[in-house]
Formats: structure tokens, sequence, C-alpha cells
């Protein structure tokens, strides 16, 4: 699975979610609302997929403020890649 | 083992022995310790999780007790000393002390009269490969255990309960942190994370390829109660949860 | 800082230029708004000329590579690296002569990465030093953080010093093969990274008109219509302490000649050696088309 590809799942499944919601950092999705968060991760969690929910560590050199992260564990391997 | 070390090594009786024979710049330390590990022993587990990690960033500001660059023989034997010098490694890990907060996560977890130390790997660093002899915990109570009988099957004193080493995880991991206790490695952990590991026969090595800090918690000891790190060994499943605020 | 390489950089913008100060260079964790933006850019339509001419103007050079992966956390092992052929020769012969030459340049005695000239674009008669080519503020950022002594770099495909690598670079068939040898001394670590812009696309971009027009594909990383492939092999059974690492998996216990690909486009890999023994792995990078076996997925043995 690509960044590319779940984003434009995403945004086009969850309503009123938008591409400045959240972003890709180090292979985890940073959101800035963790309402935002809390309803990517039971859409994922839906979809059987096992997400992983933790806190934010913001760094003076960010522009932004995050409130959530998401991971996901254990994918399934891809066949056709 | 070299027949030089084989020999002072049987001549060990006490703690006070152990910690003279280890010392000695003459034996090749490294091949001793390496020839404890044991593929079919070695292993590692986590046996608890510390659901509030008390905030340790303030104590990385203060001068390490054993910076990561340098050899030190307060870590190091002489003979582990030169091998280190000539492979160019250093201490592998800043070393601090705890607070008084962080060595709540001792009393927590059910250590009694423990060593703890910070070891925060900061980028760049690599720790030796090597077998642990928990030399720094026999150091630290070296007038208390010198003249008591040393067990040679758990290398350890021979009146003590099992004394345990454990790693608390004080960051989530990141990319590029590599641990490894052979033959596996421990990855993806959660601050919080305590491992434990057969430290008499697994090898083990530390690198930090990645960008931040990867600071852990070292707790040596014996343990009131280890129950729950034997159950966790068994079935992985088994995690103890502590809250430090109950 | 003269190389034949270089392109007229001087002649572009740079005013937001980050080579030189110190100060701008990013630090880790990057900003994900930043990411997103340098990344969203990187997507936009380009060939691969102006992709490079993109690349080495750009006001965030130091953060291209990591906003280029789209690495989602999680994925699967198989996904991140993957044994595609196994190659039977005399391993005992080519640690011996990989040895003798570390030992006659005092690689691991002379073992500090440095800044070094973008050579390996034309043939060379000699190697004349070990540090493998980065951009400064590339270099920069990776001492900032605190790496100074990543690996040596061992040519194979522009020099003539090692036939029986090159007889092992032929069996994959690359077109603009580049092989190098990856010696990595006791203590050495190279921070995670994503593999961007490599020195064979350079070098293919630079001559051959074809490949500097085609449209580049920024989730390949390589020009449309091919596929880059990055092969890595040890030379020499895995050592305890020699750590290979792609994103949460680690690869180890590995024998020579077993020949992996890996999602270098993607996969932040990282490798260190906290054991007592170098360690050479031999890297075969090369441009194939769909009809290549890797492009097929297949395993082949090679006995050389």
């Amino acid at each position: 699975m690509k960044y590319i590809e779940l984003k434009t799942s995403l945004l086009s499944h969850i309503k009123d979610l938008k591409p400045n919601d959240f972003y890709l950092l180090e292979g985890k999705l940073i959101f800035k609302s963790k309402d935002t968060a809390d309803i990517v991760k039971n859409y994922l969690q839906d979809k059987d997929y096992k997400i992983v929910q933790t806190s934010v560590r913001n760094w003076e050199h960010w522009q932004s403020k995050y409130e959530s992260i998401l991971y996901f564990k254990d994918l399934q391997k891809e066949s056709n890649e | 083992m070299n027949n030089n070390t084989m020999s002072k090594w049987q001549k060990v009786k006490t703690v006070g022995d152990f910690l003279d024979f280890i010392e000695d710049p003459d034996i090749d330390y490294v091949d001793f310790t390496n020839s404890f590990a044991n593929n079919m022993e070695q292993s590692f587990w986590v046996a608890a999780r510390i659901t509030d990690t008390p905030n340790y960033k303030q104590l990385l500001k203060n001068k390490p007790e054993i910076s990561s660059m340098e050899l030190s023989s307060t870590t190091m034997t002489a003979s582990e000393l030169d091998y280190h010098k000539s492979n160019n490694f250093g201490n592998g890990y800043d070393r601090y002390k705890p607070d008084s907060n962080l060595v709540k996560i001792a009393d927590a977890l059910g250590f009694e009269n423990a060593s703890i130390w910070i070891n925060n790997q900061s980028p760049g660093t690599v720790m030796g490969r090597h077998v642990d002899c928990i030399t720094c915990f026999m150091h630290e109570n070296e007038e208390e255990l010198k003249s008591q009988l040393f067990d040679k099957e758990r290398r350890q004193p021979a009146n003590s309960k099992n004394i345990w080493r454990c790693f608390v995880a004080l960051e989530d991991w990141e990319p590029g942190q590599i641990v490894n206790f052979e033959p596996n490695f421990w990855t993806n952990w959660s601050k919080g994370d305590v491992l434990f590991f057969d430290w008499r026969n697994t090898a083990h090595s530390t690198a930090n390829a990645g960008v931040k800090d990867r600071p852990f918690l070292k707790i040596t000891g014996t343990m009131k109660d280890d129950q729950f790190v034997l159950d966790a060994r068994q079935d992985k499943s088994k995690i103890k949860v502590i809250d430090l605020n109950d | 800082m003269q190389t034949k390489y270089k392109r007229k950089i001087d002649s572009k913008d740079l005013s937001q230029n980050r080579y030189k100060n110190m100060d701008h260079l990013h630090i880790h964790p990057y900003d994900p708004e930043l990411l997103e933006t340098v990344r969203n850019d990187l997507l936009k339509p380009r060939t691969c000329r102006e992709l490079m001419d993109w690349v080495d103007s750009h006001p965030h050079y130091d953060v291209i590579a990591e906003a280029s992966s789209q690495y989602i956390r999680g994925t699967h092992q198989d996904d991140c690296f993957w044994q595609v052929a196994q190659i039977d020769t005399d391993w005992h012969h080519i640690n011996r002569i990989i040895t003798e030459y570390a030992e006659e340049h005092d690689l691991d005695k002379n073992f500090k990465t440095d800044y070094i000239d973008e050579w390996r674009v034309y043939d060379m008669e000699k190697q004349k030093n070990y540090s493998p080519f980065r951009h400064n503020s590339e270099l920069d950022n990776q001492h900032k953080h605190g790496f100074d002594k990543h690996y040596q770099l061992i040519e194979v495909t522009l020099t003539d010093r090692f036939p029986e690598i090159k007889a092992i670079e032929k069996v994959f068939e690359f077109e603009w093969a580049k092989t190098d040898i990856n010696y990595q001394p006791t203590s050495g670590a190279f921070p995670r990274h994503v593999d961007f812009l490599s020195t064979l696309i350079k070098r293919a971009i630079e001559h051959d008109p074809k490949i500097a027009n085609a449209q580049y594909d920024p989730i390949t990383k390589g020009p449309v219509g091919w596929q880059m492939k990055r092969i890595i092999m040890p030379a020499e059974s895995w050592y305890p302490g020699q750590m290979l690492s792609f994103e949460e998996h680690i690869w180890s216990n590995w024998e020579p000649g077993q020949a992996i690909d890996f999602s270098w486009q993607h996969c932040r890999h990282a490798t260190a050696n906290s054991g007592y023994n170098a360690r050479p792995l031999i890297k075969v990078q090369g441009l194939i088309r769909d009809d290549h076996w890797l492009a097929k997925k297949e395993y082949k043995k090679f006995t050389i």
C-alpha cells in the first residue's frame, strides 16, 4: 500500500476529511485533530486493519500542531508489487 | 575460551575472585563472554508495560556520567577496552543517573536494590556486540557481595535470588534504531515497553542509525516476585500493565 | 567544488540555497507539512532531465529523499525486501581480494565519510577516495545528526580492479549497470534514508537523450517504461553485530551470493556494524524493461 493510494481512498470514503487534515511522517499518519484521527481509525478498523494510535510530540520547527498519530500493524503481503 | 582464560576462570570461587578475574588484562574477556552465547537458550520478551513513563528529557541536558564515545573502565574491563578500541567502538551509549521518578519504575516492577541507569543511544552511535556479566551490579554492591560464593552457572552471587536485567523503552521506536538480541531483533517497540532478556546467554548489540535519541532505562537486580516475568516468557501475550500513579 | 559532472547550478536562483548555510539544514523529524508540499511537487509531471534540475536547485534539497517515500509502516517484510537470485561462485576468493584491497588502502583505519567530487559519471583509471558521493547538504545533514563514519565505497564498474565482480554484474543484464562494493568497517553506521537519485540515473541522463527526455515516474523513481533495480548481495557470511534494516524489518543471517531486491524507492533503510568483522556488500544497479526476468518476478540461480 502506498501513501498516495491510501490518502486518495480515505479522502474519497470519509465524509468531510480534507487533504490537509493529515500527512505522512516516517510511515505514520499524523493528524491535526484527534477527533479526525479517531474517525479514520474507526473506518480502518471496520475494514479489519490493525491500527495503533499514539499521541504526538510536537517539535518547535514544525509549522503546525498535531494531536494524534495512526499507524498500521501487520499488513498483508501485497501480491503483485 | 583460550587456555589462559580457562585456567584462571576455573580458580574463581567468590564474587571478589570473579571481579578480579574479569579485570585481569591478560584474559580475553570478549572471548570469555562470547563463549556463553547460546542460540538454544537466548531470548528476549516484553513482560510489562508502563503506561505513563515519567519525563526524562531534562536529565539528558546534564553531562553524561559516561559518554558514548568514551572508553570507560566503569562499564568495560581492561581487555574489553582494548578490543573496543581496536574496532573503533566507544561506550555505545551515554549513561545518565535517573531521578526519583524513574527509580519508581524499578520499584513498580518489583526490583530490590537495583542498579538503575539511563542508557541513551544518540544517532550515529554503535554498541559493540557482547554478552553481559552484570558487572555494574556487582561492582556497585561489591562490599556486600565480594566474599560470597560465585555461582558459575548463573554467573552471579550464589546466595542471591536470580538477578534480572531489563530495559524500559522511554520513547517509541523510530526507523533506524536497531536492537539485536541474537538471533532476533527488538523493533517497533512502544514507549513504556519493558523488555527482559536472558542476559546470561544472549549476545546482543545495538546501533542507532536513526535520527533521534534512543533512551532506555536499564535496571539490574533481584525481584520481590518475578513470576510475571517468567509467565510472560512462556506466554508473550501475558504482559503486566503498570500504572505508576497507582 | 568543480567536478567533471557539475552542471551550471550557479546560474539558477540560489537565494533559497541551503547548500552552504548550515542553519538552514532541516532537522529531523522533518515538518510533515513541508514533506507533503515537497511530495506533491515531486508528483508533478517532468522529464528525467527536468527532475534532475528540480532536485539540484530545490531550496529544501535535504528533505526531498524523505518526502519521496510513500512507505506505510506495518508493510509486510516481503514487500520491503526479497531474494531474487543466488550467485554461486568462488566467494572465498572474492572475499580475499576485497580484504586485500581494503588492507592496501587502509579502509578500516582511514574511515571517515567526507565530501567528495562526484567523479563516478566518468570511467576512472584509479579510485582516489572511498566516501560515497553525497550532495553537500545531504552529507552536512547527516553529520549534523551524528553520522560521520558511514561505509567505504569501492568502485567496480568504472575501474578494472575487480573483473570477478564485473562478471557477477553481467548476469543481471542491466542497462546502465553500476556496481560497487559497500564495505562497512566495524563501528560504521549509515543513517536511515530513502534512496533517491542515483549515480547510474545521472549517468544515463547525461549520456542518453532517450532517458533524459523520458517522463520521470516519481513512484518507481525512474524513467517511464523502465525500472531501476538495486540488487544487494553479501560477499561474506553474516557475522553477529552486522545490521541491515528496512524500516521495522531487519535482514540478518545472510550467506554470500544471496541477491536481494528491495523497495529502495520507499523503504527507509539503514546499516550499522556493531560486530568485529568488516561487512562487504556488493551492490549491482541498473535499468531493466518489463520483459526482464526481474520485472517478471522470477528467481534465478547462477553459477559463475
